[in-house]
């Protein structure tokens, strides 16, 4: 038997096995896990065709001058993802969101941070800290009303047995490499909910059974202004859990499924403080709340990266010198083609990329970008263009796209 | 316009069917096509032929989920394109990736050609012993050939989860395989 002859036999799969998933797939905006670039930046379009991470290639550190007493950044290229950043809207007036930062505001400087964990090739983290994940978690678990001194914590490591199982398969694959079973996440297990937390800190409470809501607050398939309601009601009751000073509702999305279906997210982020607080609040720390197939409430997703490492307040261009690098080829993108022109800009905005491999937490200018060659039946897609917001000579090796497609 | 109304137009041979199938499942057909054959061209020219060979089959075929009957055409359709095709500038499609990674459960001899038919059924009493979620990881990966990133995403999970999650599937399924009497 073959590897083609188990995929063929896949095509013959019961409808039903196939449905399944697939319905899961159409709903995936509302329960995704992805990060918080993602949710920003890739969360909505479902029309994926790429594999890979765009065509940028680097110029090996050709600006340079930077004052010394700021470190030289480097640009995360692989953004981990395989499809592509598109969102399908009729108009780019469909796609809503909250970020605090304007279009034109001015910001000389803004903070650069660390990500305090780092992967390897094999995927295994380093600096991973426990006891900040430790807190974290049983802060959350104090929030949801659980008493401290009752809360067994445990972890995803595999008990003995299994690790011995996956060495003796693995034996003959050469050395298990160090931190292969290290636990990747810690939880607490209890009746009606599982909290997790993960390496950069973010939190999932998965409501087993899920949480339904009054009847008058729907929560899937909706329009906005029902959804608007279910968030209002939602903030109510979770108020406490967030623990915002001025939580703002953040209705995001609005751009369109393979099925037409208008998509939006329910989040909120702390509004309080200086407008960069407030920036980095939406991008670092916010809350988002997740349906089930039923439209009950089912997973509440805590954000909040570690932010301990601070490299430096950065100089950052302005917006329309960000333009400038946009169409002098300056970006990273994992859409599959070159940037089509200005005229194709239909909205800026900046934000922090937060991926698990970005080496840097760091302000980009996001560009929305009509891919002309995807329009259908008035159905256009936006791509997504990063260019970074730190001043060029702060970066040592500025992405460059050189025409590949792949 | 609903699935039962494009099905029936298909019944009445109106070639509007053919139209209101690309309207409404155009991009979810490229999509599948695309992660198989990582080529836009070929994509489009696979959704083509699955239109031809829907409006071939249907009559007789009245699918009850029509997005699923269409699938598994494209499905098909792109692999035996990817097979005709030059194998070398897709090897990091979707399906080529996917193959690798099944490869853990198969023998890899081709002395005896296994009964799809009875492979698909041991498949399908293999997944149900799984959870919801495994068995929605490994048909999303394997069937639909999505990222492993989208995978996790919806399946609720984190990435480096649903990897080690879809490796202990494979795992299983070669037990399950074994035991069942293929020679894996």
């Amino acid at each position: 038997m073959t590897k083609e002859e188990i995929s063929d036999a896949l095509n013959m799969l019961s409808d039903s096995v196939i449905e399944e998933t697939d319905r899961l797939r159409g709903q995936k905006n509302h329960i995704r896990v992805q990060k918080k670039w993602l949710r920003r930046t890739a969360a909505a379009a479902v029309f994926v065709l790429a594999a890979f991470a765009g065509g940028a290639a680097l110029l090996p550190n050709v600006l340079s001058g930077a004052p010394a007493q700021l470190p030289m950044l480097t640009i995360s290229q692989n953004s981990g993802g395989c499809g592509f950043e598109g969102y399908m809207a009729y108009d780019i007036s469909e796609l809503t969101g909250e970020n605090p930062w304007k279009e034109g505001a001015k910001a000389s400087v803004l903070p650069v941070y660390k990500n305090p964990v780092t992967y390897n090739e094999q995927h295994i983290a380093a600096g991973m800290d426990y006891e900040k994940m430790r807190t974290r978690l049983t802060e959350t678990a104090c929030r949801m009303g659980l008493d401290p001194n009752t809360l067994t914590i445990t972890d995803n490591a595999p008990d003995e047995e299994t690790k011995a199982k996956i060495e003796k398969r693995l034996e003959t694959a050469g050395d298990i490499p160090e931190g292969y079973f290290d636990p990747t996440m810690l939880m607490i297990e209890t009746e009606g909910m599982t909290i997790t937390v993960d390496s950069s800190l973010t939190v999932d409470i998965r409501f087993e059974p899920a949480v339904q809501l009054p009847q008058e607050y729907r929560f899937t398939q909706t329009a906005y202004q029902e959804l608007y309601k279910t968030a209002q009601y939602l903030k109510t009751c979770y108020h406490g859990l967030m623990g915002f000073q001025n939580p703002k509702l953040d209705l995001y999305g609005g751009d369109y499924d393979t099925s037409l279906y208008q998509r939006y997210k329910i989040s909120f982020y702390d509004a309080a403080g200086s407008a960069t607080e407030q920036l980095l609040n939406y991008c670092f720390n916010s809350a988002e709340f997740m349906a089930n197939e039923e439209g009950a409430l089912w997973i509440v997703r805590l954000f909040q990266y570690d932010l301990s490492q601070k490299v430096g307040d950065y100089p950052i261009i302005s917006e329309a010198q960000a333009r400038e690098l946009l169409e002098a080829g300056n970006y990273i993108t994992s859409v599959p083609y070159p940037m089509p022109g200005l005229k194709y800009v239909k909205k800026c905005e900046l934000i922090y990329r937060t991926g698990e491999s970005e080496l840097y937490y760091m302000p980009y200018y996001h560009f929305y970008v009509e891919l002309p060659q995807l329009e259908q039946d008035g159905m256009k897609t936006y791509g997504g263009y990063y260019v970074p917001a730190v001043k060029p000579e702060y970066i040592e090796d500025m992405p460059v796209w050189d025409g590949r497609f792949n | 316009m609903q699935d039962d109304d494009i099905v029936t137009l298909y019944w009445q041979r109106d070639e509007t069917a053919i139209q209101e199938t690309q309207q409404k499942y155009g991009r979810y057909l490229l999509k599948i096509a695309y992660q198989i054959l990582l080529d836009l061209e070929d994509g489009k020219e696979s959704v083509n032929d699955t239109y031809l060979k829907a409006w071939n089959s249907i009559p007789p075929h009245k699918p009850l989920v029509l997005p699923t009957y269409l699938g598994k055409i494209t499905r098909q359709t792109s692999i035996d394109l990817f097979r005709k095709r030059n194998r070398k500038k897709r090897q990091a499609s979707q399906y080529a990736v996917s193959l690798c990674e099944l490869e853990e459960c198969a023998g890899g001899t081709t002395e005896q050609s296994a009964d799809l038919r009875l492979l698909a059924e041991t498949i399908e009493r293999y997944l149900a012993t799984l959870t919801r979620q495994a068995r929605s990881a490994f048909v999303g990966r394997y069937y639909f050939m999505d990222p492993l990133k989208e995978v996790a995403a919806y399946c609720g999970m984190s990435e480096s989860k649903a990897k080690s999650m879809l490796y202990r599937t494979r795992q299983g399924l070669k037990s399950f395989l074994e035991q069942e009497g293929f020679a894996v």
